[in-house]
């Protein structure tokens, strides 16, 4: 679980300082605020230490270093991941409990320079990164394809589809998961299925089984929610934070109420979550479902006068300062408003 | 001229007259006396070439909206306290001026949007059929206090701070 962060002259961020909720994190902003870098720096810190292959050593600074050059892609050196003009970047991230990470990256090299480390080393939640596009479709074969070629694709659709690959958990679903998962089904009117360990399908309620490629997109993210719900890889209290960038991609809004209701519940449960979104109906359904007790925070990221980037977090959903979701309605009403009262009041 | 309402203070410069039209003091000639009987607008603005009646509702209440009626219900307030302020004032002979209404509430500029679209479909202003000769109400508008202050300038309207 990420506490917060502090991160100087990395990409688009001059200086930036972020304390997390414990259970909900919902950053907005318009385009080139820097939430998907966020959101995967977030997690590359979180996931670094996890192997996802044998080339992987104990080595935070190697590790840290493969995983931001697997999530962000930078041409030929890490050191691209500096902002602008900048000799330097750093990042330093508190992780529950009691456990930090500091470090720097120079701009003209590809390594990483441990500047601070508290037993980083012994964090081992596996977090989650669900990226916008959804993977259920594209699984097949993909890993295959991501380890033996050279992609531009990141490394968050390969991690998903590493963790849509495990299996489903020992035994008897969990009650309460169980009840999240049945309000998937309900929602798509179907569900998942991974057929021999290769392929997704979609078994709707009424009606013959078809594969994943030919259901709804829609119904695909909510069947990665399904997935990694019935193999373990959410599990609030034990598995590490989960990421979702742009959950309403492609979503019928309809269905983003559910997703809604899920996240908050997961939070409820201990589940850690970091959503960047550009959706009034997520937020406004948040808005609306959020109890006194939740643990929330609404993060809006804009540019100042300066164009650098700053950060206004609040528990308040009236008091998100600047909604970049809301302004865009505004110019719309405004308009409206226009056209129908003429010269009124002016 | 300012006038405080529910939270909010107006100012209205250019204004005729402004009182609050659901006036309970019996003192005052604009006490209204029907309250029992008929709905009121909050406020009513006489300028010199119509009439605004000004409503607000000052709150924001998510576990209202979970009330799937519950925006219909705030659609049918609006609409009949205009109708009865509307029937008030035409036995008054004080029709004689369009008349604008204008609700200001705490709604996100998304949710502005579809009440707006609702009250012009159920008030409605203008000359809503071809049998209609003159209109019950020339326009309406709803608005949050940033959309009220971005459209109407020459109105301004504040928060009066929480003691």
């Amino acid at each position: 679980m990420i506490e917060s962060i502090k991160i100087q002259n990395f990409t688009a961020f001059q200086d930036l300082s972020l304390k997390c909720s414990k259970g909900l994190n919902v950053f907005i902003g318009t385009n080139s605020t820097g939430k998907s870098h966020l959101l995967k720096l977030m997690y590359t810190v979180c996931s670094a230490n996890k192997p996802v292959e044998p080339k992987h050593s104990l080595d935070p600074a190697r590790n840290i270093l493969d995983k931001l050059n697997g999530v962000f892609k930078p041409e030929g050196k890490v050191g691209r991941l500096c902002r602008n003009d900048a000799q330097k970047a750093s990042v330093r991230a508190d992780i529950i409990p009691e456990r930090f990470i500091g470090f720097g990256i120079s701009n003209d090299l590809d390594e990483i320079i441990i500047s601070e480390n508290q037993e980083y080393e012994k964090y081992s939640l596996v977090p989650v990164f669900i990226p916008p596009k959804e993977m259920l479709s594209n699984f097949p074969g993909f890993t295959s394809l991501y380890l033996h070629r050279e992609l531009t694709i990141d490394e968050t659709y390969f991690d998903l589809c590493q963790a849509l690959e495990m299996p489903r958990l020992k035994g008897e679903q969990n009650a309460q998961i169980q009840g999240l998962l049945n309000s998937i089904k309900s929602a798509c009117e179907g569900e998942f299925l991974f057929v021999k360990e290769q392929r997704f399908y979609f078994k709707p309620v009424k009606g013959n089984m078809l594969e994943a490629e030919l259901s709804a997109e829609g119904f695909r993210k909510l069947g990665i929610l399904q997935r990694l719900l019935q193999n373990g890889r959410i599990q609030p209290g034990i598995s590490g934070p989960l990421f979702w960038d742009e959950p309403e991609a492609n979503l019928n809004p309809k269905l983003v109420k559910t997703v809604v209701t899920i996240l908050l519940e997961l939070a409820r449960k201990g589940q850690q979550i970091f959503l960047a979104t550009h959706d009034y109906v997520l937020l406004k359904w948040l808005d609306l479902m959020v109890k006194p007790e939740d643990d929330i925070l609404f993060h809006a990221l804009y540019h100042n006068d300066k164009g650098e980037i700053e950060l206004n977090s609040t528990d308040d959903y009236l008091k998100i300062c600047p909604n970049a979701i809301d302004d865009a309605y505004a110019d719309l009403v405004d308009s409206e408003i226009g056209n129908s009262m003429g010269d009124l009041g002016k | 001229m300012r006038q405080i309402v529910d939270g909010f203070e107006f100012e209205f410069k250019d204004a005729v007259d402004v009182f609050v039209f659901d006036e309970k003091n019996k003192d005052l000639p604009t006490y209204h006396g029907l309250s029992h009987a008929m709905k009121a607008v909050d406020l009513v603005v006489e300028l010199e070439t119509g009439y605004l009646f000004v409503e607000v509702k000052n709150f924001h209440a998510p576990d209202d909206y979970q009330d799937g009626d519950y925006f219909n219900h705030l659609r049918e307030v609006l609409k009949y306290k205009y109708r009865d302020s509307f029937l008030y004032r035409w036995a008054e002979k004080k029709t004689d001026k369009p008349i604008d209404y204008l609700c200001l509430l705490t709604l996100d500029n998304a949710l502005i949007s579809r009440m707006n679209k609702e009250m012009r479909v159920q008030l409605p202003p203008g000359h809503a059929i071809e049998r209609w000769k003159r209109a019950i109400a020339n326009r309406c508008v709803v608005l949050n206090v940033e959309r009220w202050n971005h459209n109407f300038p020459k109105w301004p309207v504040n928060r009066i701070a929480e003691n």
